[in-house]
């Protein structure tokens, strides 16, 4: 190799950088992402809402053919009267879901210790507490078996609606899930690692109107809300966690512009409050500021130093089309996260 | 180093190269159909238009939203697929089976359609676009000597309307090669190459301006990705042996209230409480589909249904369908029409529980998977002086297909 040319050596250079970067790519690209598709081992409203106007409808089913146990773990962040932080109050609880059993609760309501409708005890899910006025947060559920542990049975499905009193308007979105990989240790730390349960995205694409443009059909300005919750949870030390995104916004003249956002816990917010709460029209998501009817936001959730906790977040959105109606907004996602993020579940004692 | 020797050594190290890159690529591409990842094929199963609102009640359009996620220029070829079925004693008037009897002169059938309408267009680096379906977007951003910060444009690009109005149907789009309008795999590493078409379509019923009532449903548009193998021909095979495209699912699985279910809300503090009463339709589209013939000799199955309550009880039942069907769900199994919906197995009074699972499966033919594609929509009525309220929902899925479903593309001209 001493007597190469000076152009074998540099073809040498870019074949060690194609197998680097391949090798590298292997580590980065996952194969089993989140879904809002298929079944899961985990289960993930990220918007859960009762209050003097919403409320909302939980449906989830168990698609297999044996009986399941889920514990599933309501978390309220609404913002602390005192402080404006989340309140970050988890309440846990167990329900059992015989085979395809499907089952429905309202949120202000949840389910009773007993069955209501006369049914056999075997096939009432079991207590679901109601939750009170001003909730504000999110539904987790995961499998778990006889002894109370994690289990990795792909069985869940889910749905939201948030269904408004004033105006009727329905906001329905599939629940996350995160499938079970096989790698599953039993422990009550869940690693969203794509070994043990899928991973978190790493960027997460919103085709959204922006804010005030124009409805193409009824003319009525368009405005969107996204709710963002950290994936990583720590709800046996009762730990919120903290993730920061940054925002790459492209109108429909590929122009392009930037902002950021740190979310702890729980982020329920209009699209302009990211970059300008104080005067929305200077918000980079402003049809004011973009010229254009819709946009292509990508987020991605900044990596850190740390290790053992990931920063990967989910997203749902919701849009409002004036006089009070609205409809529900899924993301698509790209590739999984970088950093596999945990969920640490409260320890038994 | 003689030159021969250089050369050789060149070749090698190249062919290293291409060696290393072509293992990554097929060994991590994913295969599977979704509604929250990009894809290079694209599927909006259903798209209305009726800005008369003579067969859905209400003035109706749809908002479609399509997305280049990739960095680079892309290109598309898309179908409007026109469903909408006419009167047989009466070509002119279009109808539904539940509107066939109001709708079509006596003694007449509604019979349903099938023609496509194909067009084409490209998408600059991240861009997105938006249109109705009844106005198209026959002026694109980038055009008329705009271009985007890299010199990109949309030349060439054009979206005709929907062929006429009302219209009942589907679109699709396949990414495809914007030099040569040939179907391609997509050009982002960041998901694998499966593709960099993303969208969502809302269906938008509103009152007229003077009383504004607007009810709005969105879903995702069905991605199918790329499974990095595609040989650029106009036949594209979904799933099986040498899939060149993800493989439609075998079972889809519907989450739903059974129709006539009363869903009651609101219930805090002594509030009374809100009450409405849920219905679902679903629209079902086949995989398979001939642009190239421009008949429906390709689509089509027999559906068969199982559905499970609360209590465990399963029922089942089938319907077939050809090109498009758009149904309640009580209309499964009795006449179209709301009359023998109580006798239905989708009604809350037959099962005794509010919610239901039910799981959806196409029957196989012997040389192709014969796979279908599912959306939903939820409608609740009694809320605001009696108004209905609707959200649609992308429909689970699980399970793949031994066999394949085919798209034959028109001609490239």
């Amino acid at each position: 190799m001493l007597s190469a040319t000076p152009k074998i050596r540099a073809q040498s250079t870019v074949v060690f950088c194609v197998a680097a970067l391949a090798c590298l790519s292997l580590g980065a690209v996952t194969q089993a992402e989140i879904s809002t598709d298929q079944p899961g081992a985990i289960v993930w409203f990220p918007k859960v809402v009762h209050d003097a106007n919403r409320d909302t409808i939980i449906q989830l089913t168990n698609t297999t053919g044996v009986r399941i146990s889920l514990l599933c773990l309501y978390v309220n962040a609404a913002p602390n009267p005192n402080t404006g932080e989340p309140l970050w109050q988890v309440v846990d609880f167990q329900i059992s879901l015989t085979r395809q059993q499907p089952t429905v609760w309202v949120a202000s309501t949840g389910l009773g210790p007993r069955p209501s409708d006369g049914r056999p005890e075997d096939l009432h899910p079991g207590l679901v507490p109601p939750l009170a006025q001003g909730f504000l947060g999110e539904l987790r559920c995961v499998v778990i078996d006889e002894g109370e542990v994690p289990s990795s049975k792909n069985a869940l499905t889910g749905e939201a609606t948030v269904i408004d009193r004033a105006g009727g308007s329905l906001r329905k979105y599939p629940a996350f899930t995160l499938r079970s990989m096989g790698g599953n240790n039993r422990d009550t730390v869940l690693a969203l690692d794509d070994r043990e349960y899928s991973a978190c995205p790493r960027i997460l694409l919103l085709n959204h109107y922006y804010d005030q443009a124009p409805d193409p059909v009824t003319g009525s300005p368009v405005s969107t809300t996204v709710t963002f919750v950290p994936c990583s949870a720590d709800f046996d030390r009762a730990v919120p966690t903290t993730t920061s995104l940054a925002f790459d916004t492209f109108n429909e003249f590929e122009q392009r512009l930037s902002a950021s956002l740190q979310v702890t816990c729980f982020a329920d917010l209009p699209l302009t409050w990211v970059d300008s709460r104080p005067d929305p029209t200077r918000s980079v998501f402003h049809f004011a500021m973009q010229g254009t009817i819709v946009g292509q936001t990508r987020i991605r959730p900044v990596p850190t130093r740390s290790v053992g906790v990931g920063t990967g977040v989910i997203l749902i959105a919701e849009e409002s089309l004036g006089n009070g109606q609205s409809t529900a907004l899924k993301p698509h996602f790209i590739g999984g996260a970088l950093q596999g993020d945990v969920i640490v579940l409260p320890s038994s004692f | 180093m003689s030159t021969m020797t250089a050369k050789k050594l060149s070749r090698a190290l190249w062919g290293l190269a291409l060696g290393v890159a072509s293992l990554w690529i097929p060994g991590i591409a994913g295969a599977t159909i979704g509604s929250d990842s990009s894809g290079a094929i694209l599927v909006f199963p259903k798209v209305v238009v009726d800005t008369s609102g003579v067969l859905f009640g209400r003035p109706t359009d749809t908002e479609i939203q399509i997305t280049n996620t990739s960095n680079s220029i892309i290109a598309a070829r898309c179908y409007w697929v026109n469903a909408t079925g006419h009167c047989s004693n009466a070509p002119d008037v279009a109808c539904t089976p539940e509107t066939a009897s109001s709708r079509c002169p006596e003694g007449g059938r509604c019979l349903e359609g099938w023609t496509e309408t194909d067009f084409r267009f490209r998408l600059t680096k991240r861009q997105p676009i938006s249109f109705s379906a009844a106005d198209g977007l026959t002026v694109f951003p980038l055009t008329g000597g705009n271009q985007g910060p890299g010199g990109q444009t949309n030349a060439d690009s054009s979206i005709p309307p929907v062929p006429e109005d009302p219209f009942i149907g589907e679109l699709k789009c396949i990414q495809v090669n914007p030099e040569d309008y040939r179907p391609t795999i997509g050009f982002n590493p960041a998901n694998n190459a499966a593709g960099d078409l993303a969208g969502h379509a809302t269906i938008v019923s509103a009152l007229p301006a003077d009383a504004p009532d607007v009810d709005a449903r969105k879903y995702n548009a069905i991605t199918l990705k790329s499974t990095t193998v595609n040989n650029q021909d106009d036949t594209l095979v979904l799933g099986g042996p040498d899939a060149e495209y993800d493989g439609c699912p075998n079972v889809w699985i519907l989450n739903h209230f059974f129709d006539g279910a009363v869903i009651q809300s609101h219930f805090s503090g002594g509030s009374p409480g809100v009450s409405r009463t849920a219905t679902t339709d679903i629209t079902v589209v086949p995989c398979s589909e001939d642009f190239l013939l421009q008949e429906n000799n390709l689509g089509g199955a027999t559906l068969q249904f199982l559905i499970f309550n609360e209590f465990e009880q399963r029922f089942s039942s089938s319907t077939r369908f050809t090109c498009f069907r758009e149904v309640q769900l009580s209309d499964i199994d009795t006449r179209p029409g709301g009359a023998d919906n109580a006798f239905s197995i989708f009604s809350v009074g037959v099962q005794g529980t509010l919610s239901g699972q039910t799981r959806i499966r196409s029957v196989q033919q012997a040389d192709r998977a014969n796979g279908i594609m599912v959306v939903a929509e939820r409608f609740l009525a009694g809320g605001r002086e009696g108004a209905v309220n609707s959200s649609a929902e992308n429909v689970h899925f699980t399970g793949s297909r031994d066999r394949s479903d085919f798209i034959f593309l028109s001609p490239n001209q």
